[in-house]
């Protein structure tokens, strides 16, 4: 094979591999933004999170992931979805610079 | 209200459950902490040959169903018909001695404490979207029963609480379908034989309107295709396979993650390395 369509492929395998981790982390980051709260599953997004800031009761009504309308203690599930969102972005960003630093398809095999 | 984990073990002579049971139970005390409970019709062999295993157990159940089923088990591009016993995962409600309960599948090693929110209510979960670590793969066959028929849930990992009445409906349900699996893979045009958890899961929650919300968690998964090249702690890498034209075969690395392998060969050698260090 020509060396520069041999090249060519390697580095094409290389970017095949690290756009899946790249992907596989993106999937884990949303899973680890799922929260249960008083029986209504959300996903916690900077939507819901600045929605919940305009929130002037003490208890409110939110409409969770399966469209179930879920009352909430506004200052409690503020505090909680706030806070898991931030952890999971923290895991994300972390996990996402350990891939990106990773130059070779068998570095992404290393501890 | 106790709560706790539901395994299932039925051994063949080639693909060791129990073994698969025991890493699994390892996974599940370390991340989730919770009482686990094992079915199976090998206890006998589970005390003989794990016996400084046993106590991962707290609970171990007689269970077995007389079947002739056989299915193709792949390892990577080889493959082998085994016998599989798979006919008593709807005896979960009858058979469990927790009220609240998950019920996973060996293969499926739990590497985070997101299942533990499942405990917070009582609705039946089960989860419908899955994660493939090959993004190439494209199998619509793991998306839908068949072709023209239902989106498949899939029945690796569930969750059930016997206070709420649908659970006792829905397991009584899914035995019927089990029992009528002639009929009832026909009305759904499924183009196998096999009875198949998962299909006959779909098939009941479709019929009872879908009672079921999602678990809190995503189902990564990885084929038989593809093959597991080690287990380093909580981070599993892969041989995943291609058909692209030019490409080779790709690594994939998942860490932390809730993970369903369904390689059982190279599953199987991996956690004998794994437990040979313990």
């Amino acid at each position: 094979m020509d060396k520069r369509l041999q090249q060519a492929l390697d580095f094409s395998q290389y970017m095949t591999t690290l756009n899946n981790q790249k992907r596989l982390l993106l999937e884990k980051f949303y899973e680890n933004c799922i929260l249960y709260y008083n029986g209504g599953k959300f996903t916690v997004t900077p939507a819901l999170i600045s929605y919940c800031g305009t929130f002037i009761y003490s208890d409110e009504i939110v409409i969770d992931d399966n469209k179930l309308p879920i009352q909430v203690k506004t200052k409690d599930f503020k505090k909680q979805i706030t806070e898991h969102y931030n952890l999971a972005k923290q895991k994300y960003f972390d996990e996402y610079n350990k891939v990106k630093a990773k130059r070779s398809i068998e570095k992404f095999l290393d501890e | 209200m106790n709560r706790g984990v539901l395994l299932f073990a039925h051994n063949n002579k080639k693909i060791d459950y129990i073994k698969q049971a025991i890493f699994c139970a390892k996974k599940i005390k370390k991340h989730l902490d919770l009482p686990v409970a094992l079915a199976t019709n090998s206890k006998n062999y589970l005390k003989r040959a794990y016996p400084d295993h046993f106590h991962l157990f707290d609970y171990v159940i007689d269970n077995d169903y007389e079947t002739t089923q056989m299915r193709r088990f792949s390892n990577g591009s080889l493959h082998q018909t085994l016998p599989w016993n798979n006919f008593t995962r709807c005896e979960s409600y009858d058979i469990t001695p927790f009220d609240k309960t998950l019920v996973i599948d060996t293969d499926f090693l739990v590497g985070n404490n997101n299942l533990l929110q499942c405990f917070k209510d009582n609705t039946l979960k089960i989860n419908k979207d899955i994660v493939d670590c090959n993004p190439q793969r494209g199998d619509t066959k793991l998306q839908r029963i068949s072709d023209s028929s239902l989106d498949m849930y899939w029945a690796t990992v569930f969750y059930f609480s016997k206070n709420n009445p649908v659970s006792k409906t829905f397991f009584d349900l899914v035995k019927h379908i089990r029992d009528n699996w002639s009929f009832y893979k026909l009305q759904y045009q499924m183009n196998t034989n096999h009875f198949r958890n998962d299909h006959a899961f779909t098939i009941a929650l479709h019929l009872l309107e879908n009672p079921q919300i999602d678990l809190p968690c995503k189902l990564f998964f990885t084929t038989d295709k593809d093959k597991l090249l080690s287990i380093n702690a909580e981070k599993y890498n892969f041989l995943i396979s291609t058909t692209e034209f030019l490409k080779s075969d790709t690594v994939c690395s998942v860490e932390n993650v809730n993970i369903h392998i369904m390689n059982k060969f190279t599953l199987m050698n991996e956690i004998d390395k794994v437990l040979a260090h313990d």
